[in-house]
């Protein structure tokens, strides 16, 4: 991204937004296999990368982690949960709107400052 | 990674229920067939299941001990279940033989009846996620550059 | 991202001392340019409340803070770490107006400028 976007903030909301969509993918695969035997659920991490990526001043050094769920299997040897797999795909969305409106505000900030106050304000 | 990922990894989600229901109703409709003791009996239908792994280098592969984040699930293949059945005493019916046996599906209804209630569970919760998945795409459209 | 830095020029903008007469109307008044958007006098207490020309003058300065304000609340929504989401809304909707005035007062002080350029001698 070019300089004008390469402030940690903006960045920052950038990685969020790619590691909420790897969420909720996971939970799309997860809800997928709800009925195939010996599936076991991925969990997906991000936040403490970000974190810590922020902390070193470059977010995009986040990595997105995938490990597999330590959740007790049923008899078919499938261990998702549905209730908190639909969860954390509410929960997911929701936080990438979040992360949608903020990058909106940034760019208004930008806006305003090259252009003047808009009208409709 | 592909443009729209959530969704068609829940429309496999869909398609795999959705094939699940109709062996289920299969079996259900057949399970009071009966054929003569020489014949094989109806076989129940079984849906083989398998999830579809990730692309390496796609979405979550970054680090972690599973790698990249799976694409759904594939109907592998329709299993028959045994042709043995039960055999049944029943003289008056045209196909009994010379004991009066004749050969009835083995199919247990409330076997059938669980699986009915699973395979519309997991149908009902793809199409939960595909609507999800809409509305995160809805925001992202909203994105004003 | 710095706005762009308007606040040296606020003094000169915002004359502490009070002129009475003068409302927020063009240089077409007779007294200094400057003025035109001068104070509008005291508190109708007539006491020592803060003067509009105050007022606008601390806004401007601000607006370096707020945007960090937000930025910062940005960054914690990004890695899951803000509690209470309204934070960061009313965080970005307050740098978003106190930009909006900032570039309004430009704006308004640089056709001002080109005006008394303009007159003629």
């Amino acid at each position: 991204m070019s300089d004008v976007f390469g402030d940690v903030a903006t960045s920052a909301i950038y990685q969020a937004m790619q590691g909420l969509w790897a969420e909720q993918q996971s939970a799309a695969n997860n809800i997928a296999n709800i009925n195939t035997p010996n599936f076991k659920a991925q969990d997906v991490d991000f936040e403490s990368s970000l974190a810590q990526a922020i902390a070193n001043g470059d977010p995009s050094q986040m990595q997105v982690t995938t490990t597999p769920s330590t959740a007790p299997a049923d008899q078919i040897g499938n261990n998702v949960d549905l209730a908190s797999e639909m969860i954390d795909s509410q929960k997911a969305g929701m936080q990438f709107q979040t992360m949608v409106d903020a990058m909106n505000a940034k760019f208004q900030l930008l806006s305003t400052a090259i252009n003047g106050p808009s009208s409709a304000g | 990674m592909g443009l729209f990922d959530p969704i068609s990894t829940a429309i496999t989600g869909v398609d795999a229920s959705e094939t699940w229901l109709n062996a289920v109703s299969d079996n259900i409709a057949n399970m009071n067939d009966v054929t003569s003791t020489s014949q094989g009996a109806y076989q129940e239908r079984y849906v083989e299941m398998q999830a579809v792994p990730g692309q390496a280098g796609g979405t979550g592969s970054g680090t972690g001990s599973d790698g990249a984040i799976g694409s759904g699930v594939a109907v592998t293949g329709i299993a028959l279940g045994s042709p043995q059945g039960v055999e049944e005493h029943d003289p008056t019916n045209p196909l009994a033989d010379k004991n009066g046996m004749v050969r009835a599906a083995n199919i247990d209804l409330g076997q059938q009846m669980t699986n009915m209630m699973l395979a519309q569970r997991g149908y009902e919760a793809n199409l939960a996620t595909i609507t999800q998945a809409e509305s995160a795409y809805q925001a992202a459209l909203g994105l004003q550059v | 991202m710095s706005i762009i830095p308007v606040s040296a020029s606020s003094a000169a903008l915002f004359p502490t001392t009070e002129t009475s007469q003068v409302g927020l109307a063009g240089p077409t008044t007779p007294t200094s340019p400057t003025a035109a958007f001068g104070a509008e006098g005291t508190t109708a207490a007539g006491g020592t409340g803060d003067s509009f020309a105050n007022v606008l003058g601390n806004a401007i300065d601000g607006v370096q803070s707020t945007q960090a304000n937000a930025d910062n609340l940005a960054t914690q929504a990004a890695t899951g770490s803000l509690t209470n989401v309204s934070d960061y809304m009313v965080a970005a909707e307050e740098a978003n107006i106190q930009t909006q005035l900032t570039a309004a007062v430009r704006n308004n002080a640089l056709q001002a400028f080109q005006q008394i350029m303009g007159m003629q001698l």
